[in-house]
């Protein structure tokens, strides 16, 4: 009797169990496993619940030091060993991964469907200091270094990885480290040091780059030019130059072909018919165009199959070359990094660019204030401070009136330190900021107009002061002299830029020393206008333009 | 038992003993022996002292140019005035040829500590500006101050107190010197 009650209270327990169970967590079932950091496919892959199991033989692909003793297979690499039993299934040795991953620090990704799986590093250690770069990961990873202009920066990738939750960091000033996109770790110096040109680099948990030498200024194209017949180890294919250091994929097919395509990002590679007889450069001359000029070659966009990033290309023959256009579906960041032959275009779309400016935060930053007068006209009549508090008022009350929370850093004539501007917008945790500022120049009416100042190499800072650029250049009022990093001015940028940590411009309305501006800016009609310029560039940038 | 201890607590105190006496001629050694033959890497140091200004003739006086949006700097050998501080003289030469500062703004003394210069400004120097003259500003000192191999870097005080800023840029580092 006890042992009947027994067995059944030992099935009822197990009926859970047994629902929950498929036959898939038991036998293993073929998947197709990736390495991410190289994008190495491995084969005979198998699934057992949530492991994967992978032929001994094929780990050597990931440059990963295995040897098999025992009926264990260790696998050594130079910052951990791990090991975990072996077994065989089909007649081939194979080993559960998931345990000597987990050893290592990296991660077993799993898509929806279950039957593929992505094998990630994670960076666990990133050093800086003003000529050197370390950074080291859980697993093998071969970076790609880029050089890229205006502001000088090196930009490391680190494809197929993620950031450690306790990343141990120690970064000098001019760097940052962040999460780029789901599968990608990147590190960007911000120098105007040439990178050392040896520029190998293979897969490997630790990598560090040092400059060597005197600083020096990017290479030209002439340069490159040089250098390139001067390595014979150079080989053009697989090499980048100018501002890539390495090019891990190369378009196969088409002239411009989709690499990655994630929800906020998505890379492309532009092949050209010949090298380009100048340095190629890119502009923005409507909020949802990318133009690139390319002189001395040609480029023939065919059919191009809509994404979700860009809508159509256009091609422009032009006398010296060629213009190409790229429709965007909505205002996005952009970064291209150029070689002789190829191009690398990197689209990135606005945090919380949701289409409403309703709901954001907005901090309006009105410059100077108290006794910080600003700059003062030649007859010393206008202090700048008081144009600042006139326009960011007007800006602040259609913002509101748009939906927005505004947040003012000041609201009347008060001192406002440099980095308690940006910590209010930090606190507050804005969406934007915005900072508006009069200019003045050291000879009386010799310069006139706007320029909007963004920080550094920020890519959605760049992209926010063009959206607001373009519009304040339809008002007429004032010529537009453009957007500007803030770098331009000095290397480490506007301390309000330079500490707020949402996308942001200055904006430097005109010039307080030219007589033609000082009484157009003196207007209220013009402060009011003004305003509106910048809230309609604000709604572009957020995809709430079309109204 | 209890007679087998006492030999080996004595020892224990000798060793002790011994220990003390060796760490104690290592601080006396430390404190009294001359400062050159005490090893670099445990001798005090001292906080940097100020260095004396170069004795030079000539200076470099930069007077900024415009070019397009930029800003160029001629360059001409200008004779510094016997008994004043060529840096001083160099940097007030170069504000006089702005425009940019109050008439009555310039330069008073220069603190060389070390790399570092600390640029030692009177009131009327304390006066944001737009970001076209803080570019002028900014580099004409900068470039100023490079001409004078030992400084790498500077400061800027008004009277005694660091300023926060001449425009947007925050003055809180170093500046680093245009060569």
């Amino acid at each position: 009797m006890f042992a009947t009650l027994t067995m059944k209270r030992l099935i009822l327990a197990l009926v859970p169990w047994m629902a929950g169970t498929s036959w898939a967590q038991v036998l293993p079932q073929p998947v197709k496993a990736t390495y991410a950091p190289s994008g190495v496919e491995l084969q005979s892959c198998l699934k057992r619940g949530n492991d994967l199991l992978v032929p001994v033989a094929e780990l050597g692909k990931l440059k990963w030091s295995v040897r098999v003793a025992r009926g264990e297979a260790i696998v050594s690499l130079p910052t951990a060993t791990s090991s975990n039993r072996t077994e065989a299934v089909n007649g081939r040795l194979y080993v559960g991964t998931g345990k000597i991953l987990a050893d290592f620090g990296a991660e077993l990704v799993w898509d929806a469907k279950q039957d593929r799986c992505s094998i990630f590093a994670r960076v666990s250690e990133v050093e800086s200091g003003p000529d050197r770069v370390r950074v080291v990961s859980t697993l093998p990873v071969a970076p790609t270094v880029t050089r890229l202009e205006n502001p000088a920066r090196v930009v490391i990738d680190f494809p197929g990885t993620r950031l450690k939750p306790d990343l141990a960091t120690r970064l000098s000033q001019n760097s940052r480290v962040g999460q780029f996109s789901d599968d990608t770790v990147r590190v960007v110096l911000e120098t105007a040091k040439s990178i050392d040109l040896s520029w190998q680099y293979p897969l490997s948990s630790e990598f560090n780059l040092v400059w060597a030498g005197p600083p020096q200024k990017s290479l030209t194209h002439e340069e490159f030019e040089a250098l390139r017949q001067d390595s014979p180890e150079f080989s053009y294919q697989d090499q980048s130059p100018v501002f890539r250091v390495a090019v891990q994929n190369f378009p196969t097919s088409g002239p411009l072909t989709r690499q990655t395509l994630g929800k906020v990002s998505a890379t492309y590679a532009i092949r050209l018919a010949a090298k380009p007889t100048s340095p190629v450069t890119w502009s923005r001359p409507e909020p949802d165009v990318i133009q690139l000029d390319l002189a001395g070659t040609r480029f023939d966009p065919k059919e191009w199959e809509e994404d979700a990033f860009i809508e159509r290309v256009e091609n422009v023959i032009t006398g010296t070359g060629c213009q190409v256009r790229l429709h965007l579906k909505q205002p996005l960041g952009a970064e291209l990094t150029a070689s002789a032959n190829d191009l690398q275009l990197l689209l990135i779309k606005p945090q919380n660019a949701d289409g409403h400016v309703s709901g954001k935060v907005i901090v309006v930053d009105a410059g100077h204030g108290g006794n910080d007068s600003g700059a003062r006209d030649p007859a010393k009549t206008t202090n700048e401070k008081d144009l600042n508090l006139a326009i960011s008022k007007q800006l602040s009350e259609q913002l509101a009136s748009q939906g927005a929370t505004v947040i003012m850093t000041r609201k009347t004539d008060v001192f406002i330190p440099l980095r308690e501007r940006a910590e209010i917008a930090n606190r507050n945790k804005a969406d934007l900021f915005i900072s508006v500022h009069i200019n003045s120049n050291r000879t009386a009416n010799t310069t006139s107009g706007s320029i909007i100042f963004y920080h550094g190499g920020s890519t959605l800072g760049n992209l926010l002061a063009d959206c607001i650029r373009l519009e304040v250049k339809k008002m007429g009022d004032l010529p537009v002299i453009g957007t500007w990093s803030d770098k331009r001015i000095y290397d480490t940028g506007f301390a309000v830029l330079r500490y707020s940590k949402m996308p942001g411009v200055l904006v430097e309305t005109g010039f307080i020393n030219h007589r033609k501006d000082l009484a157009v800016m003196r207007s209220p009609d013009f402060q009011k206008r003004f305003a509106t310029a910048i809230l309609k560039g604000i709604k572009v940038y957020l995809g709430d333009g079309k109204e | 038992m209890a007679k087998s201890k006492a030999p080996k607590n004595a020892s224990l105190l000798l060793l002790m003993g011994l220990a003390g006496a060796v760490v104690g001629g290592l601080v006396a050694y430390i404190k009294l022996a001359p400062a050159d033959v005490v090893p670099a890497e445990i001798r005090r140091t001292e906080p940097s002292r100020q260095t004396e200004a170069p004795v030079v003739s000539k200076v470099t006086v930069f007077t900024p140019v415009a070019q397009g949006d930029d800003v160029t700097f001629d360059e001409r050998q200008v004779d510094v005035p016997k008994g004043t501080d060529p840096a001083v003289f160099a940097v007030n030469e170069f504000l006089r040829s702005t425009t940019i500062v109050e008439k009555e703004a310039r330069l008073v003394a220069v603190d060389r500590r070390g790399k570092e210069a600390i640029l030692q400004f009177n009131s009327a120097f304390n006066q944001t500006v737009g970001t076209g003259d803080e570019k002028v500003l900014l580099d004409g000192i900068r470039k100023t101050m490079g001409q004078f191999s030992e400084i790498e870097s500077i400061r800027f005080e008004v009277e005694g107190q660091p300023m926060e800023t001449l425009g947007n840029v925050e003055l809180d580092q170093p500046i680093i010197v245009i060569r």
